[in-house]
Parts: C-alpha cells; structure tokens; sequence
C-alpha cells in the first residue's frame, strides 16, 4: 500500500488520538481527483505568482516593495471623524494618564495590528498582514503589509523596521500577550535583529477591560469602538473570517476579499487611535457613564493622586456597592474627614456589612471615644463573624477603658462631679 | 533534605555504617526468611541470594572545578564510583553516553558534575528531561543541594504544567538547568522556541533519565520528539551532548541511539557496593491437582505481606494491574487498619489517583509513616521513597527487567534486602515459578521502539512543521519525507512555495498529540455523592470502556464508587459511594479482518502470515465478583460504542484438511485454537519482549463470518458479525480457524514483525509450555481456565491445543 493510502486509511480511525486534526478524510475524493485538484491549483498559484502582486497592489492601491510583498499607505487627516471621534483630538489629549503618568507625546507612537493566520501562537503562527499607523503633523499616516508568499516576510519586517524603531512606545489592543511577542518570534525566525526591544507599550485592552469588563459582553476592540467612539463597521470581514481569506489566497488566488482584510486591519488601527485619546479622556478625569467609578479611582490612586480617585468615587457614589463605598469611606478616612467617612459607614453597618462595623468601632475606640458604641459595635461584629482573636482583644481593651473611666469618675471628689 | 543527604552518604564509603543508627535498625529480614521456608518449604521453588558488593572507586577528576569539588566534600564525598569518573570522562570528551546501573549507584552524580561543570565554566545550559513530574521535583532538590553546598550560583528550575506564567520567563532566560519532561518539550517548548533562544544558544548537555520507560509507544514519541529538538537545535546552531540512564535492560545502548539517532557511548559496570539480596520465588499451593487448580497469588501475597508488616519490616507489594492494587489493599487494610482512630498504615499507589494524593503518600512514605504500600509499576521509577525492607511481586511483571527494577525499590545501601516473586496461576508465571534457574540466569529483555511507526511520524511532521518550515532535501525519519508533506498539503495544514513547506492551519499540532496514550482526553471520574461534584481520579482513554462503565464498581484506596452515569463524550464519569461486596470485571471481545498481506510463510501443516488488520472489540457486559469468595454474584449488560483499531498482525491458520484428519469435532477444534492462542500469546509477548498488553490476541476466521471469544463461563464461544452466537459445527461450508496475536495501538508498533520471523519459537514454546504443564485437562497456567463440565463433555482441550499446535508447529511434515 503506498504511504499516502496507508494514511489515510489509519487518520479513518474514531477515537484513536485523531479527533482534534482537520476534518481530513470524512469525505476524500478519488486519488486521481485529488491528484487532478493539486495540479491545477499549482498551476494557478503560478499564475498568480508571476502577475499578483502587481495586480493586487493596483487592487489595493499600493505598491510591491519586493516579491512576496505588497505595502498600502494612507493618510488620515486631523479633521477626518471616526464615528464620533475625530482623529485630530489625539493631538490635543494629554495621554500620560495611561502611561504610568509619564508625559508621552504623539510622535513618540506607533499604532500597531496584525492579521495572522491563526490564534494559537507559537512559531507556526503568520503575521500575513501588518499594520502600522503613526500621528504625523497632518494627521494619522497608515502602512499596511500585506504577504502574497512566505518569501515576502522578511522584507516586510525589514521595511518595516524604520517606523518601528523611531517609536519609544507602542499602542495595540492585546498587542502584549498576542501581536509583540508574535512579531519578536518572525524577527528571531528570519535571524533579523528584533526592533522591539526596550519599547514602552500602551496596551489598550488592559484600561478597556479595568473600566468597562463586566459592565459590557465583552471588551473586544469592536465592542469598546462602538460604545466610546460611536463607530459602526459597515460589511466588515469578521475576524475569525480573515485567515481563510489569505489561505485562499495562497491556495487558489483568490483575491476578492483580500480589500476586505486589509479594511478591516485599516478599521482596527484608526479605532486604536480613536480609543486612545478617548480612554486618556475618561482616565484623566472625563469619566464615562458605563465605566467602573472604583476602577478609574484605583488608576488615580496608582498614581498617587487621591484627590481626583475622591472626585471619581464620590461623584457615582449612588451606584457603587458595597465595596466602592467601603472604598470611598477610607479615602475620606485618610484625609480626615470624618464626617463624611461616618455616615457611610453607618449606613453600612446598618445593612451588617463587618467592614463598616469594625471602621465605626475603631473610629468610636479612637476618635469618637465613646467606648460603650464601640463595645456594642465589637458586639455585632463578634455576634456576625465568632469570637475572632481581634475581636475578643478589642471588647477587652475597651472593657478596660471603659473601667478606667469609672474608677477616674469615682475618685473625683463628689462636689465636683 | 533527609533523604538527600542519606543518598550522598550512601556512596560515600568513608561514612561509617553506623551513620544510619540515627534511625532505629529494623529486626532484619533473617528471622522472616527462617519463618517463611520453615512454615512455607513446599511453596518456595527457588532462591537466590545476591551477595553484598563492595564498591570501586575513582578520583575527583584534576580539572574538577574547585568549587564543585569541595561541594562534594561538604557532602562527604571524597571520590567517585568507577563509574561516575568513566561517565566523566566520556562525556566531557563530547561523546553522547549512556549510564546503565542499578538503583541507588549514585547515577545522578554522572551527569550532575558535567552538566554543572560546564555552567560553572561557560555558562553552558542543559536540560534534564525525567518520565514524571515527581522525579522532577526531587532532581532539582538534589542539584541545588550540591549548589548551596559549595555557593554554584548554579540556577536549576523545574518548568512543566505547574510552572506558573510569571515564572516562566525567568526559568526561560535565566535558567542554567531546566528540568522537564517529554510532554512538556512536545508541547510547551519546542512549538515557543525563539522565546527559549537564549536558552538553545548555550544548550550543551540534554540529560534523559529512566531511558528504559521510553519504548514502545512512549518511546516511538519521544525518538521524534528528539528529532525536533534536534532541528530546533540545528537552527540555533548548536549541536547538545546527551546524556541518558537506563536501569539494566538488554539494549541500552541501541535504545539511546534509536531515541537521538546518533551513536552512544555505553557505560555498563557499577562501581557503586550493594547491600545483599536475597530472593524467593514463591508458588502458591496446588488445590486441585486434576485442574491445576492453585491458590491465588493475591491469598499469599497478603500472607507474605502479613508477615513482613508484623516482623516490623517496612514493605511494599507490586501488583500488576490497578484492580489487584485495590483488591490487596482492602484485604491489608482489613487487618491492619480496622481501628478508625488511628492513622492509616496501609497505602495504595497506583496512576490514576490525583497527584496531590500521591504526593502525600511519597511523603507519608519517606517518613517512615507507611507499613505497607501497595503500588503498581506507576512505583517502579525512582521516586524517592526512603528504606523499604520487603518487597512482594504479586505476579510476574512480565519481564526480567521489570522485576529487578520492582525488586531495587528495596534494601538500599547496606541493609540486607528480601524480594519474594509470588507466581500467579497465568503461563508466564508458573513458567518463571517452576524453572527459577531460566528466570535467575535469564538476561533482561530488549526495548523497543517504532520511531517511524506512520501514525507517530506523522503526528510529528506536523509539529516539526509548526516550528520550523521544512526544506526540500532534508529528512525526518525514515519514510519519504516529501510524500509525509504533499499529503500534509493536501490536508491544507502545510503550504510549497519554493524549496520550503510551511505551516499554514489555524491550529496548535501539539495540542492534539499525546505522547503517552494512544488517544486523547482522559476521562475524569466525579463523585457525586450527597450532591458533591468533586474529581477524585483520572481514567485515559483506553482503560475508560473496561473500567468506568455504567454499574461498574471503581475502587479508590479500596473504597468501592458505584459508577452511575458515563459521559462518553464529555468525558466524564459520575459516581457514587457505595457499600457494595463485590467488585465488576468487564467481558469483551473482539472481531477482526485481514486487510492486506505483507508476508506469507508455510509452516507445518498450516500457515504463518503477517500483514494489517482493522478489528472492533466490543464490551457487551462485566461481571459481578464477590470479594474474598469471588463468587460469580451477577452480570450486567454495558452499552459503550465499538473501540476500532488498525494495526499489523501476525496469524496462524491450519490447512483444512489437515484440521479435520487432526480434529474431526469443530466444536474441540475451536477449544483447540482459544487454547493454542492462549499460550501463544504468552510466549509471544516473552519473545518479542514486550508488555503481554502491547499485544492482542484472537481466534476467529480470516473473513469476519465469526470470532471465538473467551465467554463469559470461561470457555470459548463462536459468535457472527452482530455478536450473535454461531453454531461452527453446523451450516459452516468453510471452517478456517485462525490465531491472531496483533499489535495493539493503531498502526501497530513494530511487534509484529520480528514475530513474524519468530513464528517458529512460538509454536514450539508454546507447545513445551502446555506439554510440559502438569494440569490434566488444561489450566490457566498452560491454555487458560476450563470448566469441569469440560472433561465430562469427552474432549480435552489440552490434548485439541497440542493438536492444533502440532499442526502449526514447523517440521512437521504436511
């Protein structure tokens, strides 16, 4: 039996280790079919060889920078509107609140999303097109890669490497996790030099998810550019859609939906832009109506700044739960205002939350000093959570001075009491 | 830490022997023995007593780094084994070695000096690959022992599964020894290799330990999971020295060269002293002499057990299947551990358990805590478990070297040792049991490997393709690389342009390729009683359809589970906790068609062939066995989907005629195949050197109109393609019995064929070992269990199995 036969006949078997392989020989044609299928696709991929790249850049509006490859540049202007956001609102939004509050000026950026033949990560996993996006003095300039063959990837990761490297920070959504190291591994692949290294890196995903995860379905790029930009993608190539466009490309020349591909690339990186002034807004203090008022505050407080994590919290102080008031309290707490901290907790004491109760009982132990609410708080607290070793101390330390006060009162002579 | 220390004491014999009275010395094992052959004389049918052996030594070697030298010092050792200097100088001369010695030879220490030599020198990085995580875990312990022992600075880290994420960078780049596993290299490195580049730039060693756990399938992965490495390698231009230990087989040496391709410098003679072992191999008594009727092995291992528990010696018992684990150890825990409120003395240790529970019983074992562990070979490999001073072999594990191994696991350093073999009532056992010179003069066995086995080869082509694309010209085993690739291409997952093929499918290969079974997904068994959802253990794939259907009664440290509900798909077993006094057994069987030749040789009256089979076992029910009577209590009926299998085989039919001057009566004649397979398949597996599992056997004809099986009563029964009974006297124009003996994983792993060449010896051991059995009529030790209804019936299988051996027996004039 020849190889090919004898393959086939063993991937047939259920249950043996083969499910999770490409649906591979359910339903096979013939030999000779198949064998017919492979000739004709390599004559029409060397078809596609000789004029594609030349055709498809025509197609793209673009050029072939080398065999393999073909780059298309675009500039989007200041005063172009995407959805509600205009690109030039970049140049005017401070941004070091989402740079660990490290100034960062527009031209230190680069935009960056790439298109990949598979999700899975790993050496074997293709950056088919690479999109880069810069602010230039007249608005957000884009170059897009597209490979038309393997043979291509190394000259795009060559020219690309200028743009790269003249950017000290890089703005991707999951670019950490997913598209950086992706593109570190084809630099290493190919045993060129990395542009990568030492590069600050501003992850929208990670404010996108702090603010807004599980007020939305979900913090895709779509769904964040829909909701705080106002963006609607019209006949968009969905992303699960776009490996199988290149990989019919390669197989059979098929070029149709590759302009789909390379839009939707397009789409991603203005929304970048778009989404980049927009969270630098709502982090700096702009705020948003779905956000999670303890998240912006908690990014405040990393920064050291608790006057404006404050202003946050206590202005969505009706919506924020348990927890965020608990949280609200203890920066009230921190600056002293107690009158502000008490009501809080009391309200949550009064609804039995042992947070606010043990708050209110060290408040009445030392600021209040009125050691018999303090008492009684200790015992709600020891009646909710056990005699806890804090608990029992505390109710004793009080006790003591609850006794100390007496004898003091007592020893007071009785005119002067 | 204890541990630790005692095993660098142990080789170091300027330590007194009085160093280990820290620890009270056990009784001894000579009052067990006097005990044992005084009460037991009849029962033991051989002895052997392995002298104490005194160790050969060698000096540090002159360019030891000083650093490292006084690190051993600190240790107590002041000079190497002969062997642990041979290893270093032939690996430090470049030259891939091998290192076979027994247990406890101090074998670490050969690849410890020059794998941290060289980080000490040139910041040379080396990876250490072990069978399991567990053994993992204690080479780490044991390296940054030797580091802090002499300041190294050396960094050695574990990174497998339970490497956590933000650890794994540090383990990438700043690790000077990685200590890993196959599974892990398949799946986690090599597919993410341009983040280990650092790490592959300066790879200079690869260390493989327990070389001998990698044959047959395990070892088919990994020799191609090598392969890629070796690529990996390639591509960043370095070129690793390995380094590989085995415990005694036959063929170390070919095995290392098989597994790296390469050839292997072999170093074979320990120089590390050995306490004494004595050895007994056991035969349990004849109950019925007319049916070779013996008493159960489990009934005298339990006895031994007994015994040694109440000397005061520390045991452990080997059994070979998961079941018996269990079975052995509800019977010692009914003895020793009845009382609720103390802790527990008795321990189980099989696969299967979690590993948090196995890991407390390692623990609980090198603390001394346990009497008596009953384990299955899941114990063999060389997890640490301190002193032990008996050790029970419930049943022949199948091959010499499998037996030494079990039998190492006690009397370490100078403490004398007992190992008593008790034989079952199976062929092998009583084989090895009656001619104890044939078992202690025997040489251990061969592994083998099929690295080119097609599915194998194939599941590796694909992830060697992920990770680097190939090139025109370059080679990955040994079938046609190009041809592996154009049906790859076909498939869409790799794509030709130019000279190159590259990797082009949204997936993860690794991902859906495990190096250790035959299929994917473990099944996990979940208690659901009272409303709980809680995993207590694993089930793989292949034992799920005989062990965790519905009704069956799985057993956890011998407390029965009553499976309620199998969730084939999902993978999921729901159980219940239950009181039951019986334990199940599943009844399967199979049938089987040829699908194409390969060879074809007369023999005798009859013929041999070799050449692939499909075949489709079916489990229809299991039985229901009362525990310590083992009554038959009830059958039940089990609805689970065919397993399929490809594989290769080699078969043996009788010419017809012949066959019927032979045997007239078909009924005898099919009790004359079942017989004549049975201890075929017995000789086969000692032949081929394999696991009896590794092969399957079946008697049946060459078309699929009907299969024998074993039934449920014990004796053979026709039945046609839908598993209905078929009557062979009757209605059969064509009545071609054939014996199958296949390989037994899809594809098949090379077995067949070297059987094929031995289709000679087969027959003729086969033939001595029922001939020279001294049952009358047939028994489990020579053509399998009979009934007595058997003899009154007129025939006697035994005398159709010789009959049907002589038929296939070469020499024989047709």
């Amino acid at each position: 039996m020849k190889l090919k036969e004898r393959l086939a006949l063993l991937s047939k078997q259920g249950g043996a280790g083969q499910s999770a392989r490409p649906p591979a020989s359910a339903d096979v044609p013939a030999t000779a079919e198949r064998l017919q299928r492979l000739i004709e696709h390599s004559t029409r991929r060397a078809a596609v060889r000789r004029t594609g790249d030349h055709d498809l850049a025509r197609m793209l509006g673009g050029s072939s920078i080398a065999p393999g490859v073909v780059v298309a540049e675009q500039c989007f202007f200041r005063d172009h509107v995407h959805g509600a956001e205009p690109i030039g609102t970049l140049f005017e939004t401070p941004l070091h609140v989402l740079n660990e509050g490290q100034p960062v000026r527009p031209w230190d950026l680069l935009f960056l999303d790439t298109e990949t033949t598979g999700l899975a990560g790993g050496t074997g996993t293709l950056p088919f097109v690479l999109g880069l996006a810069r602010p230039e003095p007249e608005g957000l300039r884009l170059r897009q890669y597209f490979l038309t063959g393997f043979g291509g990837e190394a000259a795009m990761l060559e020219h690309a490497r200028s743009w790269l490297a003249d950017a000290t920070h890089l703005v991707t959504f999951n670019g950490k996790c997913f598209d950086v190291p992706l593109l570190a591994t084809r630099y290493r692949l190919l045993r060129l030099a990395t542009p990568l290294q030492s590069k600050g890196h501003l992850d929208l995903l990670h404010p996108t998810r702090a603010a807004f995860g599980g007020r939305w379905p979900d913090c895709r790029l779509q769904t964040a550019e829909q909701r705080l930009l106002g963006f609607a993608r019209e006949n968009d190539l969905g992303g699960h859609l776009v490996p199988m466009v290149w990989t019919e490309f390669m197989r059979h020349g098929r070029m149709d939906d590759v302009p789909r591909v390379l839009e939707h690339n397009r789409w991603d990186l203005v929304s970048l832009a778009g989404l980049l002034s927009r969270l630098a807004h709502i982090y700096g203090g702009g705020g948003h109506e779905d956000a999670d008022a303890r998240a912006l505050a908690r990014h405040r407080l990393r920064q050291g700044d608790d006057a404006g994590a404050l202003r946050e919290l206590a202005g969505k102080a009706s919506s924020l739960g348990v927890a965020g008031l608990l949280e609200l309290a203890r920066l009230y707490r921190r600056r002293g205002e107690w009158e502000h901290a008490v009501p809080i907790w009391e309200d949550l004491a009064a609804q039995g939350v042992a947070e606010a109760l043990e708050r209110l009982a060290k408040y009445q132990e030392h600021i209040g000093r009125d050691f018999a609410a303090a008492i009684a708080l200790t015992e709600r607290l020891v009646a909710r959570q056990g005699a806890r070793p804090e608990h029992v101390r505390r109710r004793r330390r009080l006790l003591g001075r609850v006794a100390e006060e007496a004898s003091v009162f007592w020893r007071i002579p009785r005119d002067r009491r | 830490m204890e541990d630790i220390v005692d095993r660098f004491f142990d080789q170091s014999e300027e330590v007194p022997e009085t160093a280990s009275a820290v620890r009270p010395d056990p009784p001894g094992i000579e009052p067990l023995i006097e005990r044992l052959k005084q009460k037991y004389r009849g029962r033991i049918t051989g002895e052997l007593v392995v002298p104490a052996r005194t160790g050969s030594f060698a000096d540090l070697p002159v360019d030891l780094d000083d650093r490292l030298a006084s690190a051993l010092r600190v240790r107590g050792i002041g000079r190497l084994y002969s062997h642990q200097r041979q290893a270093w100088d032939t690996i430090r001369s470049g030259r891939h070695t091998v290192i076979v010695t027994p247990t406890a030879s101090g074998k670490t220490l050969c690849y410890n000096l020059p794998v941290l030599q060289a980080a000490l020198e040139a910041r040379a990085k080396a990876l250490y690959l072990f069978p399991t995580k567990a053994l993992s875990q204690d080479q780490v312990a044991e390296i940054l022992e030797l580091n802090d022992a002499g300041s190294l600075g050396v960094r050695a880290y574990t990174f497998d599964g339970d490497t956590p994420g933000d650890a794994r960078i540090a383990v990438r780049t700043k690790g000077d020894i990685v200590v890993s596993n196959p599974d892990m290299l398949h799946v986690g490195i090599l597919p993410h290799h341009t983040k280990w580049a650092q790490f592959f730039e300066n790879l200079k060693y690869v260390v493989i330990d327990e070389l001998h756990t990698y044959r047959g399938v395990f070892g088919s992965h990994l020799a191609n999971v090598l392969r890629r490495l070796g690529r990996v390698c390639a591509f960043y231009g370095v070129q690793p020295t390995f380094v590989l230990c085995s415990a005694t087989i036959a063929n170390p040496r070919e095995l290392a060269e098989q597994l790296i391709g390469a050839p292997v410098a072999a170093i074979t003679e320990s120089g590390a002293p050995q306490g004494r072992k004595h050895l007994l191999l056991w035969n349990p008594p004849v109950l019925n002499a007319d049916l070779g009727l013996r008493a159960s092995a489990r009934s005298q291992t339990t006895r031994i057990a007994r015994l040694a528990v109440r000397s005061g010696l520390k045991t452990i018992v080997f059994a070979n299947t998961r079941l018996m684990v269990e079975v052995i150890t509800k019977y010692l825990k009914d003895v020793f551990d009845r009382d609720p409120r103390k802790p527990a003395r008795t321990f189980a240790y099989r696969g299967g358990y979690l590993p948090t529970e196995r890991r407390a019983t390692e623990k609980k074992l090198r603390a001394g805590a346990v009497d008596c562990v009953v384990a299955t070979s899941a114990l063999e490999l060389g997890v640490d478990i301190g002193a032990l001073d008996v050790c029970v072999l419930n049943g022949y594990p199948g091959t010499v070297a499998g037996t030494w191994q079990r039998l190492g696991r006690v009397g370490r350093r100078n403490r004398a040792a007992l190992g008593v073999l008790v034989g079952t009532s199976e062929p092998l056992d009583q084989f090895i049991v009656r001619n104890p010179e044939f078992f202690l003069g025997a040489s251990p066995e061969h592994a083998r490997i099929a690295p080119d086995q097609l599915l194998i080869l194939m599941d590796h082509v694909r992830c060697a393709a992920f990770e680097l694309p190939f090139r025109d010209g370059e080679s990955f085993g040994g079938e046609d690389l190009g041809a592996l690739l154009a049906y790859l291409e076909e498939q869409g997952v790799v794509h030709r342009e130019g000279a190159q093929w590259h990797w082009m499918a949204d997936s993860y290969p690794a991902n859906a390729v495990s190096l250790r079974s035959v299929a994917e997904g473990n099944f996990v068994v979940i208690d659901t009683t009272d409303g709980k959802q809680e995993v207590i253990a694993e089930v793989d794939y292949s034992s799920a359809p005989m062990t965790i259907f519905e009704g069956a009664i799985y057993l956890v440290q011998a407390s029965p589970w009553q499976v309620e509900r199998l969730d084939w798909e999902g993978r999921k077993a729901f159980v219940t906790k239950t009181r039951a006094d019986y334990y199940t057994d599943a009844i399967d069987y199979t049938r089987l068609k040829i699908l194409d030749r390969f060879d074809e040789a007369r023999q005798g009256a009859g013929t041999c062939a070799n050449g692939e089979v499909y075949l489709v076992r079916r489990i229809p029910g299991y039985k229901k066995i009362r525990y310590y009577t083992h009554e038959n209590v009830g059958y039940g009926n089990v609805n689970l989907p065919d397993q399929e299998l490809h594989t290769t085989a080699v078969w043996w039919q009788a010419d017809p005629q012949a066959l019927l001057a032979a045997i007239p009566d078909r009924w005898q004649a099919l009790d004359g195949f079942l017989g004549a397979a049975y201890a075929m398949h017995y000789i086969a597996a000692l032949l081929t050197m394999s696991e009896r599992r590794d092969l399957g056997r079946a008697v049946g004809d060459s078309d699929t109109t009907w299969s024998a099986t074993l039934g449920t009563d014990g004796r053979g029964a026709a039945r046609s393609f839908d598993g209905e009974p078929v009557d062979v006297a009757q209605g059969m124009r064509d009545f071609r019995p054939t014996v199958y003996l296949y390989d037994n994983y899809p594809g098949g792993v090379g077995l067949s064929a070297p059987l094929f060449d031995l289709r000679q010896q087969v027959v003729e051991h086969a033939v001595a070992l029922v001939a020279g059995c001294e049952c009358s009529h047939g028994c489990p030790a020579c053509i399998g269990p009979i009934l007595a209804s058997d003899e009154t019936r007129g025939g006697s299988p035994k005398r159709a199995a010789l009959a049907v051996l002589d038929l296939l027996r070469a020499g024989r004039s047709a």
